[in-house]
């Protein structure tokens, strides 16, 4: 690595700078898959949902898996599960959760005259529950399912929080540290000779 | 033959533009690899959004005094390196999402190997130590292959950058053999990297050692760099990234049903990840070598030495200080001293030489001594 | 292209397939063994629970992924639906990923008619064989494939020529805190027969003690599978050729009524033809008698075999139900796989029920799937569905078997009329509602794992099992059988007692399709059994002056 040496300390004055100013970025988003998905979740880009969808999506999933002393769904990163499944395995729900965030805004307008972003958490909770005993609007809900979309979004944001880190949620295995779980689990080899 | 030389001109019409194309593309080519190859990374590379990750985290990390360059190579440095970064940018501009981009284990391997342009010393010590095997030692080791079927799990802790089936690797997979690796160019090749343990892009500071010695009447505080340092990290095959050391879990580990004081050293969780007790956390099976009896509670780090795992001369870091009987450690009948000792080093009871009972404690070596290490 | 002609199909590389090939090549035939997956293991899905064949959310199970498979269901309420069934296809199939109990059924499975009687609306029978048939057969894929098992605890269990090939797993913590309540309510516990080494068997290394066991592949090879055992035994003869990613779509049966061999499509979508002295199908309860009725002949206008319409018929699966609870004491354990300690005091001999069914401790459950399992009225989300989640997983109990299901001669597999898959072949449809009856005899199994479980000393005990009053429909999922159903009357069953289809002497089953009923146990080691059985059946015939010659 002699090149290293022939640099100049010119280019390695303009990478400090460079550094410099990347470095408040890169808390957030930068190595997100380098550094073993830890840290906070990056917050785009998506690949699928629109960025006000996708802040929706992080208030809908904190609220069914909320913080405690251990982080909740926002902290998890379910929503960039949801996001890469979208472009995924669930491609086909697209639509679905399109029209849904879209019905969840308009209940929000319907219960509490805001959306539900402006809600306070108890607010909130109570237009999720609406949607989830089937008690949200009919007009607003006409040709969907609210109660078959909440559970499906639910379904969604237990997979991103108790699955696989790979998979873009339970960053930094908090799931698995909450519930005490060996992870990764470690088993040694058979050894004969010495058991 | 008037059609013919009619088709000649007609053909003639397009040797101009065609050559002028040639050129072109041979010129931007061209200049493309001179722009990639003589442009500092840190400007070239970095144009394509696939790259932001791993540049973002460099940034921020310990390495990023290193450039680009040093660790990966230029982007021409190679036939294999022009290659990869061609077909790079073909991904790039086809809009293939590439964001989650890992180097292969060749790459990683040629990474690794310009570690030690600067860290020469850490390299001699892993290539002289037992992680410095090659593939040939892993994979054709007859006294394992006998006594166990290899697996898929082998490539949890050996050759874990390898993305192949271990069937792809080396056969016949069965215990008779005789067996052979499927590509015997690789006999040679690290089967432990240093990124087995070494995340280079994790966050940190570039490391300078004090000349001054630790400032402090702690026992076990030196000037060596923090035990608990991001850059330190085990390579978890399966979710295919780098898990910091914080992130990885100590297994519970039980004598009979007493449970065993493991050694709070963060690195000690690096070593356990492949150095295991069986499921149920058994000290001493499978590979699992934590200490228990006399020596309980330390720290592998304690007695071995990083990248060599080197363990010769480290009694005498602890002893005769904290002796409870003022002999030389070092003669005593143990696997220090021979490895065909009956007494395990790892699990040595005072009983083990003491075999007519325990002597009461000298009152000139204190009680209670504190596992720091 | 065409291919050398060969004296033996297998079709399907599974449990009872794998077996075939085995048998077939080691007695001198040549075998083309045809598999519509490939070769699969942990590299694949590792111990993702997202991915596993438990929870399958973000892949299906373990199969060709860009040319799923695919079926039309009959969904409880009455209306269809196209799906992806949940069955593994790869070498080995379900015995790469399965939880590996290793269960023979008892002398009184074969003989449901006799001794319970007809039961209104089910076609149930006694089988043309009995235990004591399958005896040395279930014996040969103890030790052939590898079980660990001990049966002296069990004054249940058909008799044996000799003990397993490995001693039994130790109980797991959870089996050490029920066995008491067991006993104390004078049923008789023992520990599950495996299909995993206990100790180093076949070559390959003892279990690790994975908390992913059942739904994933093992990382060591320790879990005995066709994939790892019969099937490297048959390529090993060097008279089997296997080829992988081949879908078969029809056996070609010609105009004198003798199959010819089978048409399949090979990786690349071509189809290929590939003719044989014999032909043995192996694909399933849904997958053979799918073959066979798109194997359409002039003397078999309705698909092969089926001339009398039996073939699909009387699908059945098994009624799982049990019962969770929650112990004070934490009964996890980081070693796997849970499912340890069993009884079979309720198999048979239920007063006012047909058969029964075997109940035993589960396996791990992992997170995502916790999150499904809450006592009635608790909270399916929010800050208290989290807390169960972080303080009850340790504590979660669970008691579970599966329950034979009746035949009912309308619960069939049948093709779609309109509907045709990747390849063009007419899909598989799945039709009909289950016996009233297995609802019932599920209550009662159910009830009794709840009362061993209010033994133990659990709470919020949450019982599970089919409610009398819904209606069900027939599955064709895990544990699928009774299809091509064998028996000695042609008017009643598809196969002779050897699996030899009535018509067509040179034309084989060896699966569950050929299960009469279906056990009050999983069915993979009778599977494997009948393996042999149909496998010994043909090398005897053809040393004996090789009548399927062509």
């Amino acid at each position: 690595m002699k090149r290293k040496k022939e640099a100049g300390s010119s280019r390695r004055d303009c990478l400090k700078i460079l550094a410099a100013a990347a470095g408040g970025v890169a808390a957030g988003v930068g190595g997100a898959k380098l550094v073993g998905r830890l840290g906070a979740p990056p917050s785009g880009p998506w690949l699928v949902l629109t960025q006000s969808e996708a802040d929706l999506v992080d208030l809908v999933t904190e609220q069914i898996i909320p913080a405690d002393e251990f982080g909740g769904a926002s902290a998890a990163g379910v929503v960039n599960f949801i996001d890469q499944q979208l472009s995924g395995p669930y491609r086909e729900q697209t639509q679905s959760y399109r029209a849904g965030l879209k019905r969840i805004e308009e209940t929000s307008r319907e219960m509490f005259g805001r959306v539900f972003e402006a809600l306070q958490w108890d607010e909130q909770t109570r237009v999720l529950q609406a949607l989830e005993s089937g008690k949200a609007s009919k007009k607003i809900w006409s040709d969907q399912d609210a109660a078959g979309f909440f559970r499906m979004v639910c379904d969604h944001t237990m997979q991103g929080y108790y699955g696989s880190p790979k998979h873009g949620g339970n960053r930094n295995y908090v799931s698995y540290r909450m519930m005490g779980l060996e992870y990764p689990r470690v088993i040694g080899q058979n050894r004969y000779d010495s058991v | 033959m008037k059609e013919m030389s009619e088709n000649r001109r007609e053909r003639a019409w397009y040797i101009l533009p065609l050559a002028l194309m040639t050129v072109f593309l041979v010129c931007s080519f061209l200049g493309g690899v001179g722009y990639f190859e003589f442009t500092p990374a840190e400007k070239t590379c970095v144009s394509c959004h696939e790259m932001n990750g791993s540049y973002m985290s460099w940034t921020n990390s310990a390495h990023r005094n290193v450039s680009c360059k040093d660790c990966h190579g230029g982007s021409a440095d190679s036939w294999h390196a022009l290659k990869e970064n061609t077909k790079r940018i073909f991904y790039h501009l086809a809009d293939q999402r590439h964001d989650e981009i890992r180097l292969t284990e060749e790459q990683n391997l040629r990474v690794m190997n310009n570690c030690q342009s600067c860290h020469a010393k850490e390299f001699a010590h892993w290539q002289s130590g037992g992680h410095g095997i090659n593939y040939a030692g892993i994979f054709l080791d007859e006294k394992h292959n006998q006594a166990e079927q290899m697996a898929e799990d082998c490539l949890r802790c050996h050759a874990m950058f390898n993305e192949n089936r271990i069937k792809d690797i080396v056969t016949p997979l069965n215990i008779t053999g005789p067996w052979q690796l499927v590509n015997p160019a690789m006999a040679l090749q690290p089967t432990i990297p240093c990124q087995a343990c070494h995340n280079l892009h994790a966050q940190g500071s570039p490391y300078q050692r004090s000349r001054e010695p630790a400032q402090t009447t702690d026992v076990g505080a030196t000037n060596a760099p923090s035990l608990r340092r991001d850059v330190l990290a085990f390579y978890v095959r399966q979710e295919k990234c780098a898990l910091p050391i914080d992130g990885l879990s100590i297994p519970r580990i039980v004598d009979g049903e007493r449970l065993v004081t493991v050694s709070s050293d963060p690195r000690q969780r690096l070593c356990m990840q492949c150095h295991a007790p069986n499921s149920h956390g058994h000290a001493g099976s499978c590979d699992d070598r934590t200490p228990i009896g006399v020596h309980e509670g330390i720290s592998c780090a304690a007695c071995h030495k990083p990248h060599s795992n080197d363990t010769r001369g480290s009694c005498v870091t602890c002893h005769p200080r904290f002796t409870s009987c003022n002999q030389d450690v070092m003669a005593m009948d143990t696997t220090y001293r021979s490895r065909t000792s009956q007494h395990n080093i790892h699990r040595l009871q005072c009983a083990d030489c003491h075999t007519t009972g325990v002597p009461p404690r000298p009152a000139s070596v204190p009680v209670g001594i504190q596992r720091v290490l | 292209m065409s291919n050398k002609h060969v004296n033996a199909i297998v079709v399907g590389a599974g449990a009872g397939g794998g077996v075939v090939a085995k048998v077939l090549a080691e007695a001198g035939l040549s075998v083309v063994l045809l598999e519509r997956g490939r070769w699969q293991n942990f590299h694949d899905t590792g111990d993702d629970e997202l991915i596993s064949q438990r929870s399958p959310k973000l892949t299906r199970a373990p199969g060709p992924e860009n040319k799923p498979s695919r079926k039309a269901h009959e969904f409880d309420n009455g209306s269809y639906g196209v799906v992806t069934p949940n069955n593994v296809a790869c070498v080995g199939s379900g015995t790469v990923t399965y939880g590996a109990q290793a269960w023979r059924f008892m002398p009184q499975d074969f003989r449901m008619k006799s001794i319970y009687g007809a039961l209104d609306g089910s076609t149930l029978d006694d089988w043309p064989i009995s235990y004591e048939d399958l005896e040395h057969c279930y014996d040969r894929a103890e030790w052939e494939v590898g079980v660990a098992g001990d049966d002296t605890a069990n004054p249940f269990a058909g008799q044996r020529a000799r003990s397993r090939p490995m001693p039994a797993f130790p109980y797991d913590r959870e089996a050490q805190l029920l066995i008491p309540g067991m006993q104390r309510l004078g049923w008789h516990p023992f520990p599950i027969p495996m299909l995993r080494n206990s100790i180093p068997y076949g070559g390959r290394p003892q279990c690790i003690h994975m908390r992913t066991c059942c739904g994933y592949a093992c990382p060591v090879n320790a879990k005995c599978g066709t994939q790892n055992t019969v099937i490297p035994a048959a390529l090993a003869t060097g008279l089997c050729e296997l080829r992988t990613d081949a879908v078969v779509s029809e056996v070609m049966v010609d105009d004198q009524g003798r199959a010819s061999g089978v048409k399949y499509f090979d990786i690349n979508d071509r189809l290929q033809e590939q003719s044989a002295d014999l032909v043995v199908l192996s694909a399933s309860a849904s997958g053979t008698a799918r073959i066979l009725l798109s194997s359409k002949s002039k003397l078999f206008p309705g698909g092969a075999g089926n001339n009398n319409d039996w073939v699909g018929r009387n699908l059945q699966g098994h009624c799982y139900v049990g019962a969770f609870g929650l112990m004070n004491e934490q009964v996890y354990e980081e070693a796997g796989p849970g499912a340890s300690v069993a009884f079979c005091d309720f198999n048979h001999g239920n007063p006012g029920l047909h058969g029964g069914g075997m109940l035993a401790n589960d396996f791990i459950i992992m997170p995502y799937s916790f999150t499904h399992q809450r006592p009635a009225g608790a909270a399916r989300w929010g800050i208290a569905h989290k807390k169960f989640q972080r303080e009850q997983y340790k504590h979660f109990i669970r008691v579970v078997g599966p329950v034979q299901e009746m035949p009912v001669f309308d619960n069939r597999v049948m093709l779609d009329p309109q509907k045709r898959d990747y390849w063009g072949i007419p899909l598989l449809r799945t039709s009909g509602t289950k016996h009233p009856h297995d609802a019932e005899i599920g209550q009662f199994i159910a009830g009794k794992a709840e009362q061993l479980l209010q033994e133990v000393g659990a709470k919020s005990i949450q019982r599970s099992a089919p409610s009398p009053a819904s209606r069900r429909s027939a599955g064709g999922g895990q544990h699928q059988a009774g299809t091509c159903r064998m028996g000695d009357d042609p008017k009643s069953s598809v196969t002779n007692r050897y699996g030899q289809l009535h018509g067509i002497d040179n034309l084989f089953v060896a699966d569950g399709s050929l299960n009469v009923a279906n056990g009050g146990f999983n069915p993979v080691l009778t599977i494997m059994a009948l393996g042999f059985w149909v496998g010994e059946y043909i090398a005897r015939e053809w040393r004996g002056g090789g009548r399927f010659r062509t």
